[in-house]
């Protein structure tokens, strides 16, 4: 039986691994340009004082108001943007799953605070997209798993 | 034997002990426990675990008990016997159809990995270059396309760069964020900072809710699908039957670590309120690093997890399509076409046409709404037919144990035959509750779902294969050294 031999030469493995750290880091420089933390506006925190009453009255835990200001500014940051696109309910839906992170990833009935604290921020920073995301939500089958 | 006879992918019956390949074929054992790491364990997974808190210790160590310890000690004992991995075993174990089903199980499910995981990049990307981009059909099959064909023309070089690069991935991507996220979880609650999720023993266990709860458990097993997959490459190490089973445990702890800290350190600064799924683990990551004000880290954490993804996707691209060439060429299953080997001796036709395929289904993804949003079923539907495999492996180990007790072994699994019976019952499981319907199909019928996982489970787990194996032809079979193209 004859099987393959693999014979790269190490020369080609180096150009390889050289070029891969070179976009690798030019990659990096790019996000880093890019990226754009929240601003800390005087909107950002009344809406960080609203979501920590929502989350009170949620019975959830309050986090650190700041955190949320720097995360979330004064849109709801990623969390707002388009969460009603099919891309982003597709991110979602494959998020509510197991704690496999290689091909054995598959959906499983999630908890009821998986989507309650997103729920919970469009709500306040982006209520425009409440209704659509909130029948969304509805048809989800989720249960008390964490006894919470 | 020419050179090209020599056993690198080893489906020879030379005991893996005595296998030689020339120097520089040679990857270190570390390299191969790293590639392991890398295909399993990644810190995606971490803010959807940091929602149980303290209970993601126990779902994730209940699982390594009953499926990651049987399947890594099974599989590095048969590695360390038999070279070829997953064809090689089942079909002596078993027999070679049977081998051939086990090699396409393990092949089919990969198809519909790459277009989620690559998605999965597109979106973590588009959190540090600009949000808007995670819903735009455009981007996501751009990044789609070129990642994934960069991948193969990398896997079709050969597998000493893809395990570099693997490693690479890992070591930036999971290792060291992983590290930097729990120091800072140590440093928060070393502040006086109070939990944002209870750290008691009453919070060990996930709360009991009938069916679900056995569900969640029951799918964790899932988390370590993939410690046997780069087995298929255990005569590229100097020593297999030494090395191979000391790579194996070396992966199942970093595999442990790399899951059960992030997504304790997580569920120790953000509450599980404040993490958004739509925007997952860039947003856990973001969180974490605004409570130390240092937010200038979440660009560039970013980019390394896409560096780890994308090194866990090289793995697997060069892994299972190899365990179908050597069947291939053995048996004759596929046309000689898709048996050619390029000049590095990598099965370049099959990652070809296996690129063709995720393409359309990448495309697909990215493009139509509905088949983004219905993508799970075919997550649910792929692990089935992976399940198959296992429930294979398990049968093959304790034929092999019985039939060739004395067949030279570099390592012996304990209590082989107790430790097969636990990992199927755990696969098995597993298969079963593959059927009952998650969150996402809520308000559908349950018979209707049975009937889309079970007929698509055996549509691509059994027709296919099925269909390859009576259309086979005997002058497929490649006896002669293989025809190299450019």
């Amino acid at each position: 039986m004859t099987t393959p031999t693999e014979n790269q030469s190490p020369r080609e493995r180096t150009w390889i691994y050289v070029s891969a750290c070179v976009i690798l880091a030019a990659m990096v420089l790019w996000a880093i340009l890019a990226f754009s933390a929240a601003r800390e506006t005087n909107r950002a925190e009344e809406k960080a004082d609203e979501l920590i009453v929502a989350l009170h009255k949620a019975g959830a835990h309050t986090p650190d108001k700041d955190q949320i200001v720097r995360v979330l500014g004064d849109d709801g940051g990623a969390t707002c943007a388009n969460p009603n696109e099919a891309l982003s309910r597709a991110t979602l839906l494959s998020l509510l799953s197991n704690g496999a992170t290689g091909p054995g990833a598959r959906p499983g009935i999630a908890d009821n605070r998986a989507v309650k604290g997103q729920l919970l921020i469009i709500e306040v920073y982006c209520p425009e997209e409440l209704a659509e995301f909130k029948v969304f939500v509805d048809n989800l089958k989720t249960e008390n798993l964490t006894g919470s | 034997m020419s050179t090209a006879d020599i056993p690198a992918d080893g489906t020879s019956s030379i005991p893996a002990g005595r296998t030689r390949v020339t120097g520089t074929q040679w990857i270190s054992w570390i390299a191969l426990a790293m590639m392991t790491t890398s295909s399993v364990a990644s810190l995606r997974a971490a803010p959807t675990m940091a929602v149980y808190g303290l209970a993601c210790v126990f779902l994730y160590l209940l699982p390594a008990v009953v499926f990651l310890l049987p399947t890594s000690l099974v599989s590095a004992e048969l590695a360390s016997g038999w070279t070829g991995g997953i064809y090689k075993w089942v079909s002596e174990g078993i027999s070679k159809p049977m081998g051939f089903l086990a090699v396409w199980c393990q092949f089919a499910m990969t198809i519909f990995y790459y277009p989620s995981l690559l998605g999965f990049v597109a979106s973590t990307l588009a959190y540090v270059i600009n949000p808007q981009l995670a819903s735009s059909g455009v981007w996501t099959a751009a990044v789609i396309i070129v990642v994934y064909w960069s991948g193969v023309w990398v896997s079709s070089r050969g597998t000493k760069g893809v395990a570099g690069l693997a490693s690479g991935g890992l070591i930036i991507g999971t290792l060291i964020p992983g590290i930097v996220l729990v120091t800072l979880g140590v440093v928060f609650l070393g502040q006086g900072n109070e939990s944002a999720a209870p750290m008691t023993a009453e919070n060990l266990l996930p709360a009991w809710a009938g069916l679900s709860s056995l569900v969640l458990i029951v799918n964790n097993f899932l988390s370590y699908s993939g410690m046997e997959m780069n087995a298929v490459h255990v005569s590229s190490l100097k020593n297999p039957g030494k090395e191979f089973p000391k790579s194996m445990f070396l992966a199942m702890g970093l595999v442990l670590a790399i899951f059960i800290f992030p997504a304790l350190a997580i569920s120790w600064i953000v509450p599980a309120e404040e993490l958004s799924l739509t925007a997952g683990v860039m947003q856990a990551f973001d969180a974490v690093f605004a409570n130390f004000g240092w937010q200038w880290l979440t660009p560039i954490v970013g980019i390394m997890l896409v560096a780890a993804s994308l090194g866990g996707m090289l793995t697997w691209l060069a892994g299972p399509s190899k365990g179908l060439l050597l069947i291939s060429r053995q048996e004759g299953y596929l046309p000689p076409f898709l048996q050619r080997l390029n000049k590095n001796g990598v099965q370049q036709n099959i990652l070809v046409v296996q690129g063709i395929v995720t393409t359309v289904i990448g495309l697909a993804y990215a493009l139509i709404p509905d088949v983004s949003s219905a993508y799970w079923v075919f997550s649910v539907i792929t692990t089935q037919v992976y399940l198959i495999m296992y429930l294979l492996m398990f049968v093959a180990a304790v034929n092999l144990r019985r039939k060739h007790p004395d067949h030279p072994r570099g390592f012996r699994a304990p209590m082989l035959v107790g430790m097969c019976g636990v990992g199927f019952a755990a696969s098995l499981a597993a298969l079963l509750v593959g059927f009952v319907p998650p969150s996402q199909f809520a308000s559908g019928n349950p018979t209707l779902y049975f009937l889309i996982v079970g007929g698509g489970a055996l549509g691509l787990g059994l027709l296919v294969p099925f269909l390859f194996y009576r259309l086979r032809k005997p002058s497929w079979k490649q006896d002669e050294a293989p025809e190299v193209t450019s």
